[in-house]
């Protein structure tokens, strides 16, 4: 018990030094006391018969907790469907208050993963050059190639894709990277249950869309995110299944809809389509919007719905 | 140890400096010349109005208030809130740190929500203070009668001076120390200065060294309850008596409270566990591979998922509301945190007057015919046909009747109330028998009119007696003269007895058995006061006698009794013994005290044997050997029970004084001063004791404030002794602390279920973070999620275990041993923590991984997706199904395993909460009979609800609407709550000192 008789007197600031000394060697030392007490041979109030014996008890406790939440856990399991997941669609949090159920698009090459930035950035330079960046392009190349060794498997099925014309997107051609005019591959997410309506087309439509009017597929086009992006894009070649465009790429709808895997084996291959961007401008980032267009395709440019934004960086004219 | 000693010394200086003055030691020419005054014209205006300049107003500095701001802030930065000001910085902090390097972010609000809770408990127990606070209205007095430039005249009394000549009228509020010029049968209530029960005679003559015995001296503060007089104003506002013991009062300082040293315990633990778990994960992170402010951000973030920010305003609101359940009992309770201290007191310190008694004079005995009765009704209805027929108790009855100057105050509504509650006028005593009598025969007034007073001589303290002439109603014709006064002096003048209808002798036989009588009564602790008769006869003393008083003579020179009829050869009728008596509740209390292993020391003012009369009569003192046996035992270590005065207590120095009360179970201290109050407080002290101190007066002050805990009377308490308590018992009544103590008891009790409650929802809220962290899978709980269940669902519950009823008879068992039981104990911890938080944990893990796989991520893919997962530029997150997920698609899927986590944790906390209401009994002997509690259970569950189900409110808390089949899925774990719980309350109960016991019972 402290006793604080008479607080207004007035302590010198030494009395006050030795005070918070003295209580803090006493406080030091009870601590000390209580992480070992050499009488009692106690580590933190507990000598070592009784720190044997709780950990006794919380090992007990633990293992059967730990093994009432595996045999819960497991009973579970066994009940969940094998090739789909129990919710899918509407049910599944794929659909929710802020998303419709609705497929995003990805593109490949994708390598570099990024917290801060939303966008992937696909960046070329020359051999010449003396900066590191030539990894990049190994790096692209062998991302499309492990992508693409999906489709290579010998089985017939009618849902095989293939594009008979690549153009220059193929992997002897380094996807054309080392020329300056890299091919992006575009995709649909892959969502079961999920099969694009082509849009019926109206008369004023002031969409992108509009110069794909007459495609029966579904379209896919990209552009640049600004005016000033749109300028130093260039030329664009679409290379879809059924037919190369500079106008815009298509992906079939037969493809669709996805049904989850084959005795947990995957046995679909997801309809793509490459983009080849021929004479962008060097030294400017270019950010670019790539769209696909249905009627039950939902658009939004933040969550990437319908839709995909990456940039471009071409570090030398070549 | 020497500092203390020396403050103590110091202190004890300064209160001896209190009886520093000798203005009743000279002579009255002497202060008048010394304060440059006559008693004929008293000072000049101009002169007082010098002096008022001088020495400032006549009234008491207010005790020195704490700014509003300063106590304002006390609660806004005080204990918990300091430690969740750190976690809403930290917070701050992580949210800048992560608005430069992440663009997810966890953090954006919680600061802000920290922030205002803090702020809005703060606020709320600076309410509840100021409300307590309100009720202490200093009250003002009305007007002083002083004489300046030859006449008298009505001031207010702060413009009062030294030197002024005062006039003071009985039932005036004595202005200003005194000392007395003139004094017409002035008797001066000094219960508030001294403890003394009985009004105090004062006159001019000095007395006593010491100016609270001496007569010549009456002192500001005090009332004059009879007579008048005149008096020079020897000392104005602070400087007087009573001021400075306010001051003193002012400025002593006490420790913190029991319960605000168990809570920075408790808040040193948390704290030391959450910053050793936080630089531990920050370490391990920084081995894993993540950035440094990756680790520094995760640092942040365990320490404020373990700070339970609840927990400030739980326990804010828990004493509230046992606040206000003791101020439905008629217990103020102006400090909340004193509540719990009341439960920890070891000790009380019970001052007699007002608080063990009545603080009214009553009538206790009667002695006649040889016998001794007692009073009370039940004792004269079962004698009723004894006393019909006695003509000793008749003469006796009549003598008391009319030789009395009381009166009942005169209006309807007071003469229709009971008699014990009606008004009177006039001595303490008289006003007693004047009750009584009321109460036996029914009208006294009747009685004084049917035989009309001729004459009558006052009583003084000179003479100690007073009598009157009367021509009686019951066709005698001779005069009868009635006396009352001081057994001894009335002795004197008797002659005869009268005993049993005849008047006989009163020979050396019958002054033996009077002696008897008055030593029994008086060793009870009573004021003894004797009667006596004498029929005048008729040839000396006709029908128109002019009978000579000289009543104005005779106060001028006491000793002059020069009247015109005998006052000697008298009759004596009997004895009547008053006593101040218990309060009807004190043994009562007393006992359960006892039995609660508190131990009541008496300390009062009062002389010994009242003292120990009233100790004895309340179960204070247990010992029946006579007082002067337990007078001597104060140095006696092996005495169970002894009684010491004053003065030999001011003999003790300090090893003797800590033997005296260590090795003594029960102590009347009687004439104790108020430095001394304060001496025994400060030895309790001293000796680890918690000191509860009950008083009404201004000499208690010191002492309740000194003590861990003051308790003053509502009704009887002086203002001073008012700011200085911490609890103020509006009925004055002693059993009113018992209720106290056992509301102090629970809420200790609630307190820690209450903390075990919060803090088991701590390992649920951390364990996600660590498996985010280790185990890189998505994060299962988030920020606002925590925040969810600590302000939100967490809250009700916890406060509704304060309703929770006592476990066991609190009142059996001895005091909480402040250096070993503590509020949170690392049993608690251990059990909160790794038991039931684990459960808890285990359940929400659950959960989400079936949330994760029925949407389709089965649990060997969220391993080590954490990077993937969180990152913006991945657009296609496949899944274990194929399916790919864009960013904001599987946001939407953490969002929901947050708010199934929460929900989780939430219905867990069903069984917590149920387990949490009894430590010991099984859930089937507490029952379910608290009916918040189950209120609670219900809210929480409504809460939950709506927060995942209310558009805006869920978009607002990222929350998502649940699947219906997901709120069953922790029942599991729920019920594994329930039973683990009570098979470890079984074998606690079972086979107490086992492993389980000694490691699991908190």
């Amino acid at each position: 018990m402290h006793l604080k008789t008479n607080s207004k007197r007035r302590r010198s600031i030494g009395e006050r030094c030795r005070d918070f000394w003295s209580t803090l060697h006493k406080k030091s030392h009870s601590l000390g006391n209580f992480i070992y007490n050499k009488e009692h041979h106690e580590l933190f109030g507990r000598d070592g018969k009784r720190w044997s014996k709780l950990a006794a008890f919380y090992f007990c406790f633990y293992v059967v907790l730990g093994g009432m939440f595996c045999l819960y856990l497991s009973i579970f399991m066994i009940f969940l469907p094998i090739n789909q997941p129990r919710y899918i669609g509407k049910d599944s949090q794929l659909t929710s208050r802020s998303n419709p159920f609705s497929p995003g698009l990805s593109i490949r090459p994708q390598v570099r993963l990024t917290l801060k930035d939303p966008l992937a950035l696909i960046w070329l330079s020359s051999s010449d050059e003396k900066y590191p960046m030539n990894d990049n392009i190994e790096m692209y190349t062998k991302n499309l190639d492990d992508f693409l060794n999906n489709y290579n498997t010998n089985a017939q099925n009618s849902k095989n894709f293939t594009i008979h014309d690549v153009g220059d997107c193929n992997s002897n051609n380094h996807y054309g990277y080392t020329d300056g005019k890299p091919c992006i591959l575009i995709k649909i997410n892959k969502l079961i249950g999920f099969i694009p309506e082509v849009r019926k087309i109206h008369a004023n439509n002031r969409h992108d869309d509009s110069e794909c009017i007459g495609i029966s597929n579904i379209p896919v086009r990209c552009m640049g995110e600004n005016p000033f992006d749109q300028d130093m894009i260039g030329k664009i070649q679409y290379y879809s299944e059924s037919e190369s465009s500079d106008v815009c790429g298509s992906i079939d709808i037969k493809h669709f809809p996805y049904n989850g895997k084959d005795d947990r084996n995957n046995v679909y291959q997801t309809p793509y389509v490459w983009i080849q961007f021929r004479n962008i401008t060097p030294h400017v980032l270019i950010s670019v919007e790539c769209r696909i267009f249905g009627a039950n395709i939902f658009y939004d440019k933040i969550a990437q719905l319908g839709s995909i934004r990456f940039q471009l960086y071409l570090n030398k004219k070549i | 140890m020497f500092r203390e000693k020396l403050k103590t010394r110091k202190h004890l200086e300064a209160l001896k400096h209190e009886i520093d003055l000798d203005e009743h030691k000279v002579s009255i020419n002497e202060v008048y010349r010394r304060y440059g005054t006559s008693p004929a014209m008293g000072l000049s205006d101009e002169r007082a109005a010098v002096l008022l300049e001088r020495d400032g107003p006549n009234d008491l500095t207010p005790m020195r208030k704490i700014p509003e701001i300063v106590r304002l802030a006390k609660n806004m930065f005080g204990g918990f809130a300091i430690l969740l000001w750190i976690g809403a910085f930290l917070c701050f902090t992580a949210h800048f740190l992560e608005f430069y390097t992440l663009d997810d972010l966890q953090y954006d609000n919680v600061w802000i929500a920290l922030a205002s809770v803090i702020i809005i408990t703060g606020f709320f127990s600076y309410y509840q203070q100021a409300k307590s606070s309100k009720i202490m209205e200093s009250f003002k007095y009305l007007q002083a009668c002083v004489v300046r430039h030859g006449r008298s005249r009505n001031i207010n009394p702060e413009k009062i001076v030294i030197g002024d000549i005062l006039e003071i009228r009985r039932g005036d509020r004595i202005p200003a120390d005194i000392r007395i010029i003139r004094a017409h049968g002035l008797k001066v209530d000094n219960s508030s200065l001294t403890g003394e029960s009985e009004p105090q005679a004062r006159g001019i003559e000095y007395t006593n060294d010491d100016p609270l015995e001496t007569r010549n001296l009456a002192f500001f503060g005090t009332f004059a309850v009879e007579g008048s007089c005149i008096g020079v104003v020897i000392r104005t506002g602070d400087k007087t008596f009573i001021g400075r013991i306010a001051n003193l009062t002012a400025g002593i300082e006490r420790g913190n409270t029991p319960i605000a040293i168990e809570i920075n315990h408790f808040i040193r633990i948390i704290t030391i566990i959450a910053i050793v778990v936080g630089l531990l994960f920050c370490i391990c992170s920084l081995f894993l591979g993540y950035t440094y402010i990756e680790a520094v951000v995760f640092l942040i973030s365990i320490i404020v998922a373990q700070v339970p920010e609840g927990l400030l305003a739980t326990v804010t609101v828990c004493l509230t509301l046992t606040a206000q359940r003791m101020a439905r009992k008629n217990c103020l309770v102006k400090n909340l945190e004193a509540i719990e201290t009341l439960g920890s007191t070891t000790v009380i310190c019970a001052d007699k007057t007002g608080t063990l008694t009545q603080n009214q004079m009553t009538v206790a005995h009667f002695w006649f015919d040889n016998h001794i009765i007692a009073s009370d009704i039940d004792a004269f209805q079962s004698q009723s046909n004894y006393l019909k027929f006695s003509h000793c108790w008749n003469a006796l009855g009549r003598c008391a009747m009319l030789c009395n100057t009381a009166i009942f105050k005169d209006d309807s509504l007071n003469l229709s109330k009971p008699i014990v509650h009606r008004q009177c006028e006039g001595d303490a005593s008289e006003i007693a028998i004047l009750k009584c009598m009321e109460a036996i025969t029914g009208n006294v007034a009747l009685f004084r009119s049917k035989n009309p007073k001729i004459c009558e001589v006052q009583f003084a303290s000179s003479n100690r007696y007073q009598l009157s002439i009367h021509s009686t109603g019951d066709h005698d014709e001779r005069y009868l003269l009635v006396m009352k006064g001081a057994p001894e002096k009335i002795l004197k003048n008797c002659s005869t007895i009268y005993v049993d209808g005849c008047e006989i002798e009163f020979n050396t036989y019958w002054k033996k058995q009077y002696e008897k009588a008055f030593n029994e009564l008086s060793n009870l602790g009573e004021r003894v006061l004797a009667f006596a008769d004498y029929r005048l006869p008729l040839n000396k003393y006709p029908r128109d006698y002019q009978f000579d008083c000289d009543t104005i003579n005779f106060h001028v020179n006491p000793y002059y009794e020069n009247f015109n009829f005998p006052t000697t050869g008298l009759r004596f009728l009997g004895l009547i013994s008053l006593i101040d008596p218990p309060r009807v509740n004190v043994a009562e209390a007393v006992r359960k005290c006892r039995s609660a292993g508190i131990r009541l020391l008496m300390v009062t003012g009062d002389h010994p044997l009242t003292a120990a009369a009233i100790a004895r009569a309340t179960g204070i003192i247990t010992d029946h050997n006579s007082t002067d046996v337990l007078l001597k035992n104060a140095y006696d270590n092996n005495a169970r029970s002894c009684v010491i005065h004053g003065n030999t207590l001011k003999t003790m120095n300090k090893q003797q004084l800590d033997n005296l009360i260590k090795y003594h179970q029960e102590i009347v201290f009687a004439r104790t001063s108020p430095q001394q109050k304060l001496i025994i407080v400060e030895t309790c002290q001293r000796l680890g004791e918690i000191v509860a101190v009950t008083g009404d007066g201004v000499n208690d002050a010191p002492a309740l404030k000194k003590a861990d805990i003051g308790i003053a009377m509502g009704i009887t308490g002086s203002d001073v002794s008012k700011q200085a308590s911490d609890i103020i018992l509006l009925d004055d009544n002693f059993a009113s602390i018992i209720t106290g103590i056992e509301e102090g008891r629970l809420i200790f009790d609630n307190l820690k279920k209450s903390i075990c409650y919060t803090l088991s929802s701590k390992i649920p809220e951390l364990a996600p973070f660590l498996f985010y962290m280790i185990f890189q899978i998505p994060l299962p709980l988030g920020t606002i999620a925590i925040l969810c269940i600590d302000l939100g669902t967490d809250m009700l519950p916890a406060i509704s275990l304060a309703y929770e009823r006592a476990e066991s008879d609190i009142m059996k068992r001895p005091p909480r041993d402040a250096k070993r039981e503590h509020l949170a104990t690392d049993r608690l911890i251990s059990m909160s923590y790794g038991q039931l938080g684990m459960i808890q944990a285990g359940g929400g893990f659950f959960v989400y991984t079936v949330v994760m796989a029925e949407n389709g991520f089965l649990p060997s893919r969220l391993f080590g997706l954490r990077k993937s997962w969180d990152s913006r530029s991945i657009n296609d997150l496949e899944d274990s199904y194929g399916q790919e997920w864009t960013y904001y698609q599987r946001k939407a899927l953490e969002d929901t395993c947050h708010t199934a986590f929460f929900v989780t944790v939430v219905i867990v906390q069903w069984t917590v909460l149920l387990c949490c209401k009894s430590r010991r009994n099984s859930l089937f002997r507490q029952g379910m009979a608290n009916q918040v509690l189950n209120m609670s259970i219900v809210f929480e569950t409504v809460l939950a609800i709506l927060i995942s189900y209310t558009p805006y409110i869920n978009r607002g808390l990222m929350m998502y609407p649940l699947k219906l089949h997901w709120w069953f899925l922790p029942l599991p774990f729920t019920l594994l709550v329930l039973i683990y719980d009570e098979w470890r309350k079984w074998m606690i109960r079972k086979f107490p000192g086992s492993i389980i016991d000694q490691e699991t019972s908190y």
